[in-house]
């Protein structure tokens, strides 16, 4: 395949005395140009003769809390679009009576007649599927053809939690993974793998705050305790222009908001960890409140019997919703995370003492215009910290590392008109990046010598248009800066690999400007009413990039923000998909191809070794890459049988010119073959069955084809990259679920889980070994590590 | 104000690492079949080194594939015989001829050794190319040359001698229990920069040997006194147990040890630093491939120049 030459208007500026007024020249330039524009045309109030608005919000009939992105369908008008993330929607309409047709993914689809003679706002509320009331009510199915986005998956939570998972810890990301294109790296990888992107390369948002690190216990479970969700919405292509700054995919977790009405409390006991959720209103209908927790319970049984290590996890999510009269709400949410591992040498003085985790605090108000619109106002803080003390006699090191953003960022929806449905805003985030600073005592603060700061922005616009009842369209364009800024030195280095001189930039100089249009295209052409084709050209940029030169994923992985040096990467993908739904029966088929091109992908060096006193952007090189596959599904979603069947094949290459002797090498995550079967089947309301089967490609692993000897040290050499692959992964899971009352209003549930179920001993990491003696022979000897054999486990879950 | 080296922490680090997976997984870990691919060719390896009034040394030596079993009798297959090797000081171009150390007597070997980084006293015996028409100057650069008899393949190199390391300023041991002890250096750096050191130890009647991550760059204390543990590394391969033993990083108390500390040339400096992390990242997880450093143009391995001086302590009883 040959390499696209193509360049999306990216432009780049280095700084100069005028560094500040460059930045909000762009900035100014580009808000005024798209956002005033778009609401000079589409802004103008809607109103005419005989028109109305339809304003509405949807929501759940038991707890009140707003449902995102419900299909909201106006029969008699012929109109059908998607909710907001509040459940907002607004419509312009003539007078007259309407039926109003809603369904949300895991909720009982509802219809209302409402009399549109004025401006109306209605309050819509959807049965959980679980509490269905009449057996005759239709169960809201998600069709996949009628959508014009290709690759957005919404899954209910209530789903996730059936999925059979290690230690039965319910894990959303752990579960996403059983979907067509998206892959897991390993039995300890705390992210996702979209369409042969990076774990780094999703962006995971948490409540509009980014999570940097997703995992806990070094990634073998996820930050997302599934007692605080409301919905995990997963872009894994198409991404819509609202969301940037990463290539592959969109993983939009949200909190739940609280239940206005009843208090509720939810908890369960696991192997691992047990957890407490509690939520209810703070004012009845005015006000709520959720708080929930999970910590693990391994150093508190099993601590004083292990005196060489000992570790924990824990996290605490809490939101509260207020509403602020008919067209206000306010939320506040925050998330705490923390994971702690602690190491003594069993007859040394050597110890280690490791913390690390995220913090994301968010604050959003969104408010209902009379002009029909939906303001949101979101303020976020978020900050992932890691650090290291190691200590050694009179010895002490501290290394310590963090990136901290807050943002600001403001959406407007326009009402439903016509037949768009835009939406438009402007974001702007400060970062600070300090990797590896470094301190000789633990009670020293850690110099921060190589932070640095960047501030990125964006502004975007997006419309859904339905351009008849065969073709939609959902099109947007996004345009992004990036400013890295002072103070920074800049350091020359020579041939010796040491710096000769230095450029030092002052507080607040702008060093590096980097912008550019973010176009986004998604069409669905409908053959017929169960059968559409769809298509979509997506080109992106990610100003901040994971590098990592191990095996597996760490806390200690660093993110590299665009600099002087470092280029952002970007991408540009092309997808087509045929989808085909059921008439009678509740299946769709789908076809995809999709094409991804990538540029300016950072890995290190071949001689690269860790060093704290070194700025790692020097030991970079950059590159390009392409993937390509192929990528079907078919999904029966049926009131007792929900079957999901995934394939994927796929290709996944590197091109590095300073590399691999410059030729193309295949890269870590490339999989040609990725399977994910999942079944689940309720058997009445007691019983549920669950199984799931996967199997992929094994990945690909760097491992030396020679050894040399120096000093009678077997030295390794390293002829190519990625030069071996690993045997493939593949394992089977199986879930039993009882559920029961304790009187009426205390709902339990055990759930046996056996996980691996005929004990596939897949490779978590692989090592190698130098073996044997002068007489014998010495011989270098691979050994693998499984993580997770045939596990069975016991979870009992309780909620009243 | 003590010292942090990454080399040395990362090596503990590794051993943490390992020991925590063997604790929580140990029960999860069995061997390996893999097929890797055959190198497409094996390469030459030199370990050549020039020092004051010293002559040159080289040792010749393939590189083997990695389902390639090292014996006895492998081991000296692994020497190139009949190679051309030349050094040259710009000025002079001399040939070495091939010796096997164990044609020499002992006792020149032991005084030889005290002089040169080449373990000539190691057991099994090596095959090197020497002269004594040359001995090497400092600030002078020597340039290498090896024809293969019988390969087009031609191996060229050169460093440069550095000027004389400051000595360590103190050696002491702390004690860890009632037969272990650690040795601790205190050393004061010059202000001039860069200079890289390296450090060889020999116990009681051991050869010298190299404990991984003994090279150090003054780049981050340059002109300053820095405090560092001294470890024995693995002296004696032959006879060591790869299944058993971890390497050591303490000395016993009764035991004299003697250090030469030296100054090496930056691309020496960087053949270490690599090799030490390719090594240890061969059992560690969390590290990632490391290609070791060369300055051989057309092989492997390392053609440098030392410059040391011999400090030695006994440890009392």
């Amino acid at each position: 395949m040959g390499r696209i030459g193509l360049d999306m208007g990216l432009g780049e500026r280095t700084g100069g005395r005028s560094g500040v007024e460059v930045v909000f020249w762009v900035v100014g330039r580009v808000v005024l140009g798209l956002i005033v524009g778009c609401w000079g045309l589409l802004g103008q109030g809607g109103s005419g003769v005989g028109r109305y608005l339809l304003r509405g919000v949807v929501v759940d009939s038991f707890s009140r809390e707003a449902l995102p992105f419900a299909q909201v369908e106006v029969v008699e008008a012929k109109k059908v679009f998607q909710a907001g993330p509040y459940g907002n929607f607004s419509v312009w309409l003539r007078g007259g009576v309407y039926t109003v047709r809603v369904r949300a993914v895991g909720y009982v689809e509802r219809a209302v007649r409402v009399e549109v003679n004025r401006d109306v706002v209605v309050q819509i509320g959807l049965v959980p599927v679980q509490r269905r009331l009449r057996a005759v009510e239709v169960r809201s199915r998600r069709r996949s053809s009628e959508e014009v986005s290709m690759s957005k998956i919404r899954v209910p939570i209530r789903t996730l939690r059936e999925i059979p998972v290690a230690f039965g810890e319910q894990d959303p990301i752990r579960a996403l993974r059983m979907l067509p294109g998206v892959q897991s790296a390993g039995d300890a990888t705390p992210g996702l793998v979209v369409r042969g992107g990076t774990p780094d390369q999703v962006l995971i948002l948490l409540d509009e705050a980014v999570v940097y690190n997703p995992g806990h216990l070094f990634g073998l479970f996820s930050v997302f305790n599934p007692d605080a969700l409301h919905s995990v919405t997963l872009f894994r292509g198409g991404i819509p222009a609202r969301y940037g700054n990463r290539l592959s995919a969109v993983l939009d977790v949200r909190m739940r908001e609280g239940n206005l009405r009843k208090y509720r409390v939810r908890g369960g006991l696991g192997l691992i960890s047990s957890r407490l959720a509690v939520e209810g209103p703070l004012v009845r209908d005015r006000a709520s409140f959720m708080v929930a927790g999970r910590r693990t319970y391994f150093d508190l049984l099993f601590g004083k019997y292990l005196k060489t290590f000992t570790y924990n996890f824990y996290d605490l999510n809490m939101k509260m919703n207020f509403r602020l009269g008919e067209s206000m709400r306010f939320y506040l949410s925050g998330y705490f995370g923390r994971d702690q591992f602690y190491f003594k040498e069993p007859e040394g003085s050597f110890q280690v003492w490791m913390p690390w985790g995220n913090q994301t605090v968010t604050a959003r108000m969104t408010r209902m215009m009379k002009g029909g619109g939906f303001l949101l106002t979101t303020l976020t803080y978020n900050e992932f910290r890691s650090s290291m003390e190691v200590e050694e006699r009179s010895l002490q090191v501290v290394i310590a590392s963090y990136i901290r953003d807050l943002s600001a960022r403001v959406d407007y929806q326009f009402a439903q008109r016509g037949s768009h449905l835009v939406r438009s805003g402007v974001s702007l985030t400060h970062h600070t990046f300090s990797p590896l600073a470094f301190a000789l005592q633990t009670d020293e603060k850690p110099s921060h010598p190589r932070k640095k700061y960047v501030l990125d922005g964006a502004v975007y616009v997006e419309d859904e248009w339905q351009v008849g009842r065969r073709l939609g369209i959902e099109w947007g364009l996004r345009y992004t800066f990036f400013a890295h800024l002072g103070p920074y030195v800049h350091y020359l280095y020579g041939g010796d690999g040491r710096p000769y001189d230095s450029v030092e930039y002052g507080w607040g100089r702008v060093i590096r400007v980097y912008h550019g249009g973010e176009p986004r295209l998604s069409v669905r052409y409908r053959l017929d009413s169960f059968q559409s084709v769809k298509g979509s050209v997506m080109y992106i940029q990610q100003y901040l990039q994971l590098v990592s030169n191990s095996a597996l994923t760490t806390p200690f992985d660093l993110w590299i923000p665009s600099s002087l040096l470092v280029k952002p990467a970007r991408m540009l993908e092309f997808a087509l998909s045929y989808v085909r739904d059921g008439f009678r029966l509740p299946y769709s088929v789908s076809l995809g191809l999709y094409y991804r091109y990538l540029w300016n992908l950072l890995e290190f060096k071949d001689n690269y070794v860790p060093d704290v006193n070194h700025d790692p952007e020097y030991s970079l090189v950059r590159g390009t890459g392409e993937s390509y596959g192929l990528e079907a599904s078919v999904e029966y979603d049926g009131d007792w049988l929900t079957l999901l069947v995934g394939y994927t094949l796929s290709w996944n290459w590197r091109y590095f010119p300073e590399l691999n002797g410059g030729r193309r090498f295949p890269s870590r995550y490339d999989r040609r073959h990725d399977l994910s079967v999942l079944v689940l089947w309720k058997l009445g309301w007691r019983w549920r069955f669950g199984l799931t089967f996967v199997y992929g490609t094994g990945n690909t692993a760097t491992l030396p084809t020679e050894f040399y000897l120096i000093r009678f040290m077997l030295v390794p050499h390293y002829t190519a990259r990625n030069n071996f692959r690993l045997p493939p992964y593949h394992r089977m899971d199986l879930s039993v679920t009882y559920r029961f009352r304790i009187a009426k209003k205390y709902m339990q549930e055990l759930i046996l889980t056996l996980y691996n179920v005929y004990n596939r001993q897949n490779i978590f990491f692989i090592w190698l070994s130098t073996r044997g003696d002068w007489q014998t022979g010495i011989y270098q000897k691979f050994y693998q590590v499984t993580l997770f054999p045939f596990l069975p486990t016991l979870t009992w879950n309780f909620r009243f | 104000m003590g010292m942090w080296s990454c080399e040395g922490f990362c090596f503990r680090f590794v051993v943490c690492g390992l020991g925590v997976c063997l604790v929580v997984l140990g029960g999860c870990q069995k061997p390996l079949e893999l097929r890797l691919p055959d190198p497409e060719r094996l390469h030459y390896v030199v370990e050549g080194y020039i020092e004051p009034g010293v002559p040159p040394v080289v040792v010749l030596m393939r590189s083997m594939g990695f389902r390639d079993t090292l014996s006895m009798q492998t081991y000296y297959e692994l020497f190139v015989h009949g190679a051309v090797v030349r050094v040259s000081d710009g000025s002079q171009t001399v040939t070495l001829r091939e010796i096997r150390t164990d044609t020499l007597p002992g006792w020149l070997l032991s005084g030889l050794q005290q002089f040169v980084t080449l373990p000539l006293d190691s057991v099994p015996p090596l095959y090197f190319y020497t002269t004594v028409d040359m001995v090497g100057v400092p600030g002078r650069t020597y340039s290498l040359e090896v024809v293969i008899p019988g390969d087009t393949v031609v191996l060229r190199s050169w460093t440069r001698i550095p000027g004389a390391p400051r000595p360590l300023d103190s050696l002491w041991v702390v004690p860890v229990n009632d037969s272990m002890v650690e040795l601790w250096a205190r050393f004061a750096d010059p202000p001039e920069t860069p200079q890289y050191y390296r450090y060889m130890v020999k116990r009681n009647w051991e050869p010298f040997c190299d404990p991984l991550g003994n090279v150090i760059e003054d780049r981050y204390f340059n002109g300053r006194t820095i405090t560092f543990d001294i470890n024995p590394g693995i002296c004696n391969i032959y006879g060591y147990d790869f299944e058993e033993e971890l390497p050591p990083t303490k000395f016993f108390r009764g035991d004299t040890v003697v250090i030469r500390w030296c100054r090496i040339d930056g691309a020496q400096y960087r053949f270490w630093l690599t090799l030490g992390f390719a090594i240890s990242s061969l059992s560690n997880p969390f590290a990632g491939p490391v290609r070791v450093e060369s300055n051989i143009e057309g092989g492997l391995g390392i053609w440098g120049s030392t410059h040391c001086v011999v400090q030695g302590i006994r440890i009392p009883e």
